[in-house]
């Protein structure tokens, strides 16, 4: 375990923006939680608010995926890359009346995307359901955010970078990129026909390989080799994983058009890039595997997500094969890809993170050791029992829908016992993530409530407490 | 440690803000200067002075509209009277109830 002080006064200079981005990221957190749980009903209930336009299936389930994608992950993403690259900087944030500007504005921006959507002005693309209207003010935003970020990488007093800082970094650089590239192609000079799903689906597969794995993966690098106290093995491949993510993540997307009318040669190069990012992947596991070994809260929620990292990574493989492909395409499966993705993976490395960072930044324990074990429980079993109960109704749909002989009320009526399971799963997720939020609340709001200054405690101590 | 001052942040200048702004807005500028112009504008998002005369029926949705009437009163007249398709093929064309009841009379007779 470190034995350096952790409260820096760089933490205590740079935490305001870090606070407010976090504070939103969780509270999107609950919403998304309540939206999706709401989805999850109507799936085997349709009658349940099926009189209230703005919350009819096609509408929840885009919001959701709206709150958790860009409000809890992009807030604490972008937090936990601020952090990371102030720290490793060596010296506080800077512009952070920028950051602090642009955390208000982005979190405007998925506030009058998640009403939009209500309202009926949903783009209907995968990950990028946002109305038009608001991609302007996400750019604009997430970039005054970014430039903090940006001036700590640029600006580090120490010459030597690490691969949180490159992921981090990345992460800042890319998503604006990628945003604006599908805003163009997509909105502001359509491409038309079977070009849109082509640029949608890289869309998709950028935001994750490029925006929302990098902005994990950063906080994990820089989190478990603090946590464990020993330098990552293997940590000289580091370089070669972090540039096979980018150069390889963006040419993945086309494996959402398996067998669909769209040239041949972007599935196929889909499927070649997505076995390549197997490299990435095992370098990864290779460098942060100590965190499977470590104790802690943190490294708890790290080593979830990590193993959901690799299994995600096995999955888009598999399925990315023509005969794979056939049995999961259009079937629930690709929901629980999703869900292993956002939810076990990006979200649980970022939580992880988040329960090692905050003691940093306020300078205090967390308020409740017991919200914290409720909040790990209910997030391990909530994802768990989704992805099995997921994989059940895909089982079913799998069968029913190769067999013509079955009638698709069938397959409905089999699979309902299943997505039953799956609302409850997201229930049981929902009371983990207002657990966090109350624990990160009261935690948080004791900076503001007591007026001396804040004790020192060990905060590594304060988690193997916590945990 | 805690009891330490928070050093101040390093001012920054707004040039330089300004030119990580731009370094970010690169593809967005790009991909508008460079895809943009080059790709052809579908005629209901074209002005409508600049549409050729065979698609100026496409300008808006109020011509649109009329367009489609038109066409349909027309399939429908069409679909309902008898005329020359090709007169020196000797192709006609007749109402497609009486189309109907010569087919039927064609297959039941060959029955």
């Amino acid at each position: 375990m470190s034995t350096r002080p952790e409260y820096t006064p760089i933490d205590a200079a740079s935490r305001w923006p870090l606070l407010l981005l976090l504070v939103k990221g969780i509270g999107w957190l609950v919403v998304a939680g309540i939206l999706s749980l709401t989805a999850s009903i109507q799936l085997h209930t349709p009658g349940f608010l099926s009189g209230c336009p703005l919350f009819t299936y096609g509408r929840t389930a885009a919001m959701a995926e709206t709150a958790f994608v860009y409000g809890w992950l992009g807030n604490a993403g972008l937090a936990l890359a601020l952090w990371t690259l102030g720290r490793l900087a060596g010296e506080p944030l800077r512009a952070q009346s920028w950051a602090l500007g642009g955390a208000v504005f982005w979190n405007l921006a998925v506030f009058g995307a998640v009403v939009g959507i209500a309202v009926g002005d949903a783009t209907g693309f995968e990950l990028l359901g946002l109305p038009r209207y608001v991609h302007l003010l996400m750019f604009f935003s997430y970039a005054s955010v970014a430039v903090s970020g940006l001036l700590a990488w640029s600006g580090r007093l120490r010459q030597v970078s690490y691969a949180s800082q490159w992921y981090a970094a990345a992460a800042l650089f890319l998503f604006p990129w990628i945003l604006s590239i599908a805003h163009v192609m997509l909105f502001t000079a359509p491409v038309r026909g079977v070009l849109q799903p082509i640029v949608a689906g890289w869309y998709a597969q950028s935001a994750w390989t490029l925006w929302l794995a990098p902005l994990a993966l950063g906080a994990a690098y820089y989190v478990v080799p603090r946590v464990t106290g020993r330098v990552l093995p293997s940590y000289e491949f580091a370089a070669l994983g972090f540039w096979c993510l980018i150069f390889v993540g963006g040419l993945t997307g086309g494996r959402h058009l398996l067998g669909g009318p769209v040239p041949a040669w972007i599935p196929s190069l889909a499927v070649v890039s997505c076995a390549l990012l197997l490299f990435h992947t095992f370098i990864v596991l290779l460098n942060l595997r100590g965190a499977f070994t470590g104790s802690g809260t943190a490294l708890k929620f790290i080593s979830f997500g990590l193993a959901a990292y690799v299994l995600g990574a096995l999955a888009d493989a598999l399925t990315s094969l023509h005969g794979v492909a056939l049995h999961t395409q259009f079937t629930y499966f690709d929901e629980a890809q999703k869900q292993l993705a956002l939810y076990g993976a990006a979200s649980t490395l970022l939580i992880g993170a988040i329960y090692f960072a905050l003691p940093r930044i306020t300078g205090k324990a967390w308020f409740s050791a017991g919200l914290v074990r409720a909040h790990l429980v209910l997030t391990v079993v909530g994802i768990l029992l989704l992805l099995v109960s997921l994989l059940g109704a895909h089982a079913v749909q799998s069968q029913g829908l190769l067999d013509a002989a079955v009638p698709f009320a069938d397959i409905v009526r089999d699979s309902r016992p299943w997505l039953l399971a799956a609302s409850f799963a997201q229930m049981i997720l929902l009371f983990g993530s207002i657990a966090f939020l109350a624990n990160f609340y009261t935690t948080a709001c004791e900076i503001l409530l007591v007026s001396e200054p804040a004790v020192f405690q060990a905060p590594a101590a304060q988690e193997t407490h916590a945990a | 440690m805690s009891d330490e001052t928070a050093p101040a942040p390093r001012p920054v200048s707004l040039a330089t803000v300004a030119a990580l702004f731009v370094l970010l807005s690169l593809f967005w500028v790009a991909s508008i200067r460079l895809y943009g112009p080059n790709r052809p504008v579908a005629p209901q998002n074209e002005a409508p002075e600049n549409l050729s005369k065979d698609l100026a029926w496409r300008a808006t949705p109020e011509q649109r509209r009329a367009y489609l009437a038109e066409l349909r009163a027309k399939q429908a007249s069409q679909a309902a009277s008898y005329g020359w398709v090709d007169a020196k093929a000797g192709v006609v064309q007749l109402p497609v109830e009486r189309a109907m009841e010569l087919i039927v009379l064609e297959h039941g007779g060959a029955r």
